[in-house]
């Protein structure tokens, strides 16, 4: 198991450094876009899972040190972050070497035409999707077993946000309706919606379209076509409030909306680590339905 | 009484309807917040997308009913029996349900976060997909004792629920989420817990023989004097796993990540190891008889007072190990 032990080894590195506080909050800037002081929120943050979020959002070295950078012109003390930059840059760039796919962490080189991604430690290999995304080319998946595309996305906390704010079943009927027809509620429509679960629906909504705005045209278009808009109205906005996160970071820009395109998804994809505490913490959930919906 | 009738005397302002029978009525998407009908009789009553947050249905009879997509946030239901009834993304978020029926319940995306469910009877209820976050299914002794045997949970997302002493034999968790769920006196016997994602769950004092782990997620989970015998375990992840005293006695364990663990007066007899990263494991005054160890990563690990003399070390990584009499293996 060399390379689990490898990113045990970064961590651990990274941890027993003397400005380890340092690194750890600039790791978390350079995944969350905002800075953070507070000792006990970053107490309760492991830095091995930040440290795999920092690997996932940026699959290449290139990469990283370019969000490092972003992030440390934003600073006061540059030329103190500058060398953390360095210091995680070069504990990290161990982790940035290609094995063969029965280890469990696999890293890629990018080839230049497509975007490759980093899988960590998968607990559930069929829960990986392929990410689409407008400006990447439409089928990201290679043939090869070592350069595939694949970018985790939180089922549950997904999930959770949806039956938070909506009923579950109004939202299965939208999303049925989205992705194939009008639900007509006879025998048979009823017979399909059980037979998919409401994760398969928000997979196949999010597998099948590369922008949020083309999920709420889908979704929008599903609620005309079925009538009751009152209560069908208040499901969509529910199921693209709770997407609307995975398609970009509405936290960093003044408008909110970040066009979606492929510099700007590799840095700032605000992808939901399934195991970080912060999910579970329910204010940071419910923020995002805060901000109220920008216009373009 | 009808459909109509009720709907009336509730525009009226009537909210109690005690006893009343509404067998096979159909209130579909009937707005009916906060009534009471306790006693009542509807069974086979069709209350799809119906609304009847805090409504208190308190030993009404619910058998069969069609409640799909219904509304029963913070409604209570104590000692309703809703054996067989649909509840296919209903919403119960909040619900009382101390020791309600609803074995074979067709429970499909429900949303039950925060619910009471103590004393509950899931028996072989399907709650593939349904929420279950922050539910309290807790056991106390002579007032209540849930049970969830033989349910299906696939993908059901129980993260920081209650399961303390629940009867959760041979259920189905396949892929369910139960991250800092506390299962602690819990009976998982010949659950199928593959795929599932216990990280920081708390498995103290568990009985999980015989259950299947396969492809599981136990990073820095407690297991405390659990009982694993016979439990499948290839390839699972127990980084950081708290596992004194548990017993682990023919488990299968090939590949598994136990890097970190804890796992002092463990009992591995017979139990299989091979190729397992135990780097820096803590293995003192464990019990390795007839322990297949071939191939395992043991480097830096801590044997002392280990029982090794049957273990089999073929291709072990000792580096740094340290052995049972307290020797550093260079």
């Amino acid at each position: 198991m060399k390379t689990i032990s490898s990113l045990d080894a970064v961590t651990k590195n990274l941890e027993q450094h003397e400005n380890s506080k340092r690194i750890k909050k600039l790791i978390y800037s350079a995944c969350r876009n905002i800075w953070e002081n507070d000792e006990d929120t970053l107490e309760r943050l492991k830095l091995q899972e930040l440290i795999q979020e920092l690997c996932r959002l940026n699959p290449t070295i290139n990469n990283l040190n370019y969000t490092l950078d972003k992030v440390v012109k934003t600073l006061n003390k540059q030329a103190e972050y500058a060398l953390i930059a360095s210091v995680i840059s070069h504990e990290m760039q161990k982790l940035y070497i290609t094995l063969d796919e029965s280890t469990g962490i696999l890293l890629n080189q990018p080839h230049q035409e497509e975007l490759t991604g980093i899988l960590l430690n998968q607990p559930r290999q069929e829960e990986q999707i392929f990410y689409n995304s407008g400006q990447i080319s439409s089928n990201p998946i290679d043939k090869s077993p070592n350069s595939q595309i694949k970018h985790q996305y939180n089922q549950f906390d997904l999930r959770q946000n949806i039956m938070k704010y909506t009923n579950p079943l109004r939202a299965k009927i939208v999303l049925f309706s989205a992705l194939y027809k009008k639900f007509t509620f006879n025998e048979e429509d009823w017979l399909k919606l059980k037979d998919e679960k409401l994760d398969d629906l928000l997979l196949k909504l999010f597998n099948t379209c590369p922008t949020v705005r083309e999920v709420e045209s889908k979704l929008n278009n599903a609620v005309i076509s079925l009538g009751k808009p009152d209560e069908n109205t208040q499901a969509a906005s529910a199921i693209i409030q709770s997407m609307r996160g995975l398609y970009g970071n509405i936290s960093s820009s003044a408008n909110g909306y970040q066009p979606f395109n492929s510099d700007s998804s590799l840095e700032t994809k605000a992808l939901v680590n399934p195991y970080h505490k912060i999910a579970f913490n329910d204010d940071n959930n419910t923020c995002q339905f805060m901000v109220p919906p920008t216009k373009e | 009484m009808d459909a109509n009738e009720l709907l009336k005397r509730y525009e009226n302002g009537e909210t109690k309807f005690f006893e009343a029978n509404l067998n096979g009525v159909n209130l579909f998407g009937a707005d009916l917040i906060g009534i009471t009908l306790n006693k009542a009789d509807l069974s086979n009553a069709i209350l799809i997308f119906s609304y009847l947050n805090r409504g208190i249905l308190n030993q009404a009879n619910l058998v069969c009913t069609k409640l799909s997509g219904a509304n029963l946030n913070q409604a209570s239901l104590i000692s309703a029996n809703l054996h067989d009834a649909n509840l296919h993304g209903a919403t119960l978020q909040g619900a009382d349900l101390r020791n309600a029926n609803l074995t074979l319940a067709y429970m499909l995306d429900t949303n039950l976060m925060d619910a009471d469910l103590r004393g509950a009877n899931l028996s072989g209820a399907n709650l593939s997909g349904a929420c279950l976050r922050g539910a309290n299914l807790r056991e106390e002794k002579r007032m209540y004792s849930a049970s969830l045997r033989g349910a299906n949970l696939h993908k059901a997302d129980l993260r920081g629920a209650d399961l303390t002493g629940v009867d959760l034999s041979k259920v189905d968790l396949s892929g369910a989420n139960l991250s800092e769920a506390t299962l602690r006196y819990a009976d998982l016997s010949d659950a199928n817990l593959s795929e599932a994602i216990l990280y920081n769950a708390s498995l103290a004092d568990t009985n999980i023989g015989g259950a299947n782990l396969k492809g599981a997620n136990l990073m820095n989970a407690r297991l405390e004097r659990s009982n694993l015998i016979d439990a499948e375990l290839t390839g699972v992840n127990l980084y950081g796993a708290i596992m004194a005293d548990a017993k682990l006695t023919r488990c299968q364990m090939s590949g598994v990540n136990l890097s970190f663990a804890r796992l002092n007066r463990v009992d591995l007899s017979r139990a299989n190891l091979c190729g397992a990263n135990l780097t820096e494991a803590d293995l003192v005054d464990a019990y390795l008889a007839r322990t297949n160890l071939t191939g395992a990563n043991l480097s830096k690990a801590n044997l002392i007072r280990a029982e090794m003399s049957s273990t089999n070390l073929t291709g072990a990584d000792l580096r740094g190990a340290v052995m049972p009499d307290g020797t550093i293996n260079d």
